[in-house]
């Protein structure tokens, strides 16, 4: 399942891939891939990403 | 932030395509040294060496992974009964395998071969076993105690 709200979140930052992976520390590949529902990061890397965008883990990764 | 953490997906792979490459050197170690045995008749100082290596790489496998309380044989419960049944069925293969590969036909070298096969590798696994059960028994201790 696509994580929409991952990819709402990093352009409400105004953000690339590109910027958010660098601003972590891990490649593109890895961000494109969680938005696309093809990769499961782990908690630590959810919780990289949530402070890289301001954002709590139930804003984005939490399904309803 | 920045780079405080590594690319787990990156890591991940690297580790699995590691783990492969282990597992083919493994099964082509073993494979030479059946050509060589079984086809080219060598003698043993002739893949003494990549036998002892593949050997050696499994026993460190089976090591680590009885170290960090990973059970080798499955998640499920495992009876002494059911350890039994597959062990006797595996030696029948494995007999039969060797009265093909070697072709004896003498029935009591056979059952030889078997007994000591299987009774060598019913010891190894309820040895696996024991000491895989030991270890997470001490790494649930640890955990009560923390408790």
């Amino acid at each position: 399942m696509k994580n929409k709200k991952m990819k709402i979140a990093r352009l409400e930052c105004d953000m690339s891939q590109t910027d958010l992976a660098e601003a972590i520390g891990i490649t593109r590949q890895t961000i494109g891939l969680i938005e696309a529902g093809n990769y499961n990061p782990t908690l630590n890397l959810c919780t990289a990403i949530c402070k890289a965008l301001g954002k709590t883990l139930n804003d984005l990764f939490w399904e309803e | 932030m920045k780079n405080i953490i590594k690319d787990e997906r990156t890591v991940s792979a690297k580790r699995k395509i590691q783990s492969d490459t282990l597992q083919i050197l493994i099964f082509t170690l073993l494979a030479t040294v059946f050509v060589q045995k079984i086809f080219l008749n060598a003698p043993i100082s002739q893949y003494i060496v990549e036998f002892v290596t593949a050997l050696g790489a499994s026993v460190y496998v089976l090591i680590r992974t009885i170290y960090l309380g990973i059970d080798e044989m499955g998640t499920g419960v495992i009876t002494v009964k059911s350890l039994i049944t597959t062990t006797l069925l595996s030696g029948l293969v494995t007999m039969i395998c060797f009265a093909f590969i070697t072709g004896i036909t003498d029935v009591s070298s056979i059952l030889f071969f078997f007994l000591c096969y299987t009774v060598a590798l019913l010891i190894l696994r309820l040895a696996i076993k024991y000491f895989t059960k030991k270890k997470q028994q001490d790494m649930e201790d640890g955990l009560d105690n923390d408790e």
